[in-house]
């Protein structure tokens, strides 16, 4: 999934980066929604995590949105001098319903922004405020369609029915998918269909393209946007599945880069009761080599020394 | 033929025609020749539909799509979008079709465009609603037919074909002007060497049908054109009959049992409304500069109309004869082959039209399959010129030629078909004939389709040997002596 | 809060979606519908009349292959995950 690389590292307190839409190949990817879903790698740290990126980047000619362009060396590109870097801190990103810890430990680092070469000020990208229905619109389209390959002719489980195709179709989806999975299916069935097809899916579309203008605004004036990865701390495993709408909101910071392709990185920046909060850094399309570097240097600014701790289960 | 005159019938068609030229599949570069081979031999992850697979166009696809649209004289678009069209069947292996929208930002690759047919009532125009690239789906096999199969197999070798739908609008009245638009389309796509309709499935159908005041009935998996007339037949009938007992046909979709000549009702209520066509996110758009337009208009071969005006021009045919040969691209260039090797070029057209598309018809089968070449049918041509074989007994090897390909003149020493024409050998023949048939001989002193009669048993007695002018002679001087006698 | 989505909707997605639901779950995912796509409409504050309907964020395009043929899997290869399968086939439920 495409939010699923910043926010895990953020809650796990470690490094996650989503690179630039097409700079690495999606070709072996199971697809949840193609337009979204980049591959990303996770690692203890922003070095490690270039060296990966170095690693799997690159064109591919099996992926039709692979980007054919040499980006160059992520890693060797760390240690070069950053200066003049213009940073936007962007206010929705600190929107209603974000945890005021989580708000002080981000502007924290934020602040040390400036000790590396870094000039900050607040910035306001207003579409952002519409990010969750126009990606999980978007997504739950794509990905109903996209899941409909699993119905055990080739592959994977079939009901073991003796009936017709559409019978054992149905059963074969009934037990295979999860509940959750069910219920993206049908909303994205439902987004698709005729008659409403213009007030959701293709509405989620003009906005996705409001919000990439937006972006594309902030980065005449910014290098980097800055933020928080997300506006929860971690929450215990099935605590939020209960109340899908709640658990799409948690996506609130991290879904907008998806809809524009962007490269982002959430780095570990402090922890909270405990618990790991991370920082989102933001670049233009096709700039993560400029968006490795700051991250490195930020977390060396940082300099925090973060030890898992373990925690005895319920 | 259908009777108009007792409802009005209304038909559009959706063809589908493989590109079959291409060497690749439409979005994986798996092999396109698929046929004759054994099952899920060119498969691949992409047209297997495996997770993490991804779609790549094939630019001679493309190429060969804007071909066709502009010889069917469509509007060309600026891009190409492919849409998803979702629906679950499992010959698609992705369980949807990547296909082409003109709807929600979708563009056809061509759309408005015409062909001209010519039927008995004249020259029509058939519009084109649209043209648009999509893959083939797979092939499925059936123990008996579909409805009565207890499973099916599936071959995916043909899965991810490129396929190019051609959607004419409702233009079309009858069976026969459908036979005929189709001829006139596989025609097109063979002179544009993009398809080979010679193929089996190359050229398949689906036919919107509706009687006057009647709802939309959609007939899908028509395999091949000869079936689709059988098909409207089928239909037609069917929905007559329905209106005789005062039911009202309502919309929907049927399939045609090619084993059993019926159409069944499709259980899947699936409308246009319900496949979610939306764009194909693993593809990008692709731009049509007008320099691509120029140069597929430059490289663009003779078309079929312009080969009949050459072929009136060039060898002086007449109007029907160049229209009949033009049919088919095989039949064409099976004439001007033979016109290189023989100088009577209306005496080649009318064994073409006449004796060789009769037995062709009667055999079912097509010029390109069956064994006789224009070097044949030549040799045969000269013997007849040479009066080594009379026309009937060229009317009677033509077929051996045609089933087994052998040299006329072989065949004509072997049976020794020389031709009779020996007055006194004639005279015998003659002689035992009116013995036989004293009646005969009695009325043909009067009547002249007796003596046709008489003519016929000499004829039949040679084998169709006799020189049938000698023969005509001899038959009615010996009449005349008889008449005399009488006297 | 009105309902944007009636229970029958509700059913015909999930016949087209081959999702099966009982009574009781068509009634949850009714209300869950209700709720979920009426955030969703928060959309509708958005004024898109003068934005272009654009289909693709990618700048990538004209991205084609040339027409050249590349080794297939083997049958063997092709057929081996297969729920089931007939001699070389894959063998898929009754149509009808
Ligand atoms: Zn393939």
């Amino acid at each position: 999934m495409a939010v699923s690389v910043r926010q895990p590292a953020s809650f796990c307190g470690v490094v996650g980066f989503k690179p630039s839409y097409g700079l690495v190949s999606r070709y072996g990817l199971i697809a949840y929604a193609c337009s979204l879903d980049q591959i990303g790698p996770i690692g203890k740290n922003v070095r490690d995590v270039a060296i990966l990126f170095d690693v799997i980047k690159g064109y591919d000619k099996h992926d039709s949105t692979s980007l054919n362009f040499d980006i160059g060396s992520a890693s060797a590109n760390l240690f070069n001098e950053i200066k003049d870097i213009r940073v936007g801190v962007v206010k929705e990103f600190f929107g209603e319903g974000t945890d005021e810890r989580i708000e002080s430990t981000v502007w924290n680092a934020v602040k040390r922004l400036e000790s590396i070469g870094c000039k900050y000020e607040i910035t306001s990208l207003p579409y952002l405020e519409y990010a969750i229905p126009a990606y999980y619109i978007i997504a739950m389209s794509e990905a109903s369609s996209n899941l409909a390959r699993y119905d055990g002719v080739r592959y994977g489980y079939r009901a073991d029915i003796e009936s017709d195709w559409n019978d054992v179709f149905s059963k074969t989806r009934q037990e295979g998918f999860g509940l959750e999975v069910k219920r993206r299916i049908l909303l994205g069935t439902f987004a698709l269909t005729a008659g409403y097809i213009d007030q959701y899916y293709l509405k989620a579309l003009q906005v996705r393209k409001l919000i990439q203008d937006d972006f594309k605004k902030a980065f005449k004036k910014y290098d980097i946007l800055v933020g928080p990865t997300s506006p929860v701390l971690p929450f215990k495993i099935g605590e939020k599945i209960s109340d899908p709408l709640e658990m799409y909101r948690i996506d609130v910071d991290t879904v907008p880069v998806n809809l524009a392709g962007l490269p982002a990185i959430s780095l570990p920046c402090g922890v909270v009761s405990g618990l790991p909060v991370g920082v989102q850094l933001i670049a233009d399309f096709k700039d993560d080599l400029k968006l490795l570097n700051i991250a490195y240097k930020l977390e060396r600014e940082l300099n925090l020394k973060l030890k898992p701790r373990v925690v005895a289960g319920d | 033929m259908i009777n108009l005159s007792e409802s009005e019938l209304i038909i559009g068609l959706e063809c589908h025609v493989q590109l079959s030229t291409l060497k690749t599949k439409l979005f994986c570069s798996c092999s396109a020749d698929y046929r004759e081979l054994e099952p899920n031999t060119v498969v691949c992850p992409t047209c297997l539909g495996l997770p993490g697979s991804l779609p790549v166009v094939n630019k001679e696809a493309i190429n060969l799509g804007l071909k066709v649209a502009k010889a069917l004289n469509c509007e060309i678009s600026d891009k190409i979008i492919f849409f998803r069209k979702n629906y679950y069947y499992p010959d698609m292996p992705k369980n949807f079709q990547i296909s082409q929208y003109d709807r929600v930002g979708g563009i056809p690759l061509g759309r408005d465009g015409y062909v001209n047919i010519k039927t008995d009532a004249g020259e029509r125009t058939v519009r084109i609603r649209r043209i648009h690239l999509e893959e083939d789906p797979a092939r499925i096999v059936y123990l008996g037919s579909i409805s009565t199969s207890p499973y099916s197999l599936i071959d995916y070798n043909r899965a991810g074909v490129a396929l190019l739908e051609i959607v004419t609008e409702p233009d079309l009245t009858s069976d026969e002007e459908a036979h005929i638009f189709l001829k006139k389309l596989r025609s097109i796509v063979e002179h544009l060497g993009v398809s080979d309709g010679g193929l089996q499935g190359s050229m398949r159908c689906d036919v919107n049908i509706s009687l006057s005041g009647g709802k939309r009935v959609e007939i899908k998996n028509i395999s091949s054109f000869k079936e689709v007339k059988k098909a409207i037949k089928y239909e037609f009938l069917r929905q007559k009959q329905l209106i005789k007992r005062g039911v009202i046909i309502e919309q929907e979709t049927r399939h045609w049992d090619e084993v059993r000549k019926t159409t069944v009702s499709m259980r899947s209520k699936e409308t246009e409304q319900d496949y979610r066509y939306f764009p194909e996110p693993d593809l990008v758009p692709i731009h049509i500069s007008g320099e691509w337009i120029n140069k597929i208009l430059a490289n663009l071969p003779e078309l079929p109309e312009a080969r009949k005006t050459r072929l009136m021009t060039q060898y002086g045919l007449p109007t029907h004869d160049a229209e009949v040969l033009t049919t088919s691209k095989a039949l064409a260039d099976f004439f001007e082959k033979a016109a290189e090797l023989y100088k009577n070029y209306k005496n080649i057209s009318n064994w073409l039209m006449g004796d060789v598309l009769r037995n062709l018809n009667e055999l079912d089968i097509e010029i390109s399959e069956s064994k006789i070449t224009p070097e044949l049918l030549v040799s045969m041509l000269k013997l007849i010129d040479e009066g080594v074989i009379s026309g009937k007994l060229g009317k009677i090897i033509i077929r051996e030629v045609i089933q087994t390909g052998r040299d006329p003149r072989i065949l004509v020493e072997e049976k020794k078909l020389i031709k009779i024409s020996s007055e006194e050998s004639l005279n015998l023949y003659i002689t035992q004939v009116f013995q036989e048939y004293p009646g005969a001989v009695k009325d043909a002193l009067k009547d002249e389709k007796a003596i046709h009669y008489l003519i016929g048993q000499v004829m039949k007695k040679t084998a169709g040997r006799a020189d049938p002018d000698i023969l005509n002679k001899l038959v009615r001087k010996k009449l005349a002596e008889i008449s005399s006698s009488v006297q | 809060m009105s309902e944007l989505i009636s229970r029958d909707v509700v059913l015909h997605v999930a016949w087209l979606a081959r999702l099966f639901l009982t009574d009781e779950q068509i009634e949850a995912m009714t209300k869950q519908f209700n709720e979920i796509l009426s955030y969703f409409r928060k959309l509708d504050r958005v004024d898109t009349s003068n934005v272009p309907l654009e289909l693709y964020v990618t700048p990538l395009k004209d991205i084609t292959r040339e027409d050249i043929v590349e080794a297939s899997l083997n049958p063997d290869e092709a057929l081996k995950n297969a729920p089931k399968r007939e001699g070389k086939y894959f063998k898929a439920p009754k149509m009808m």
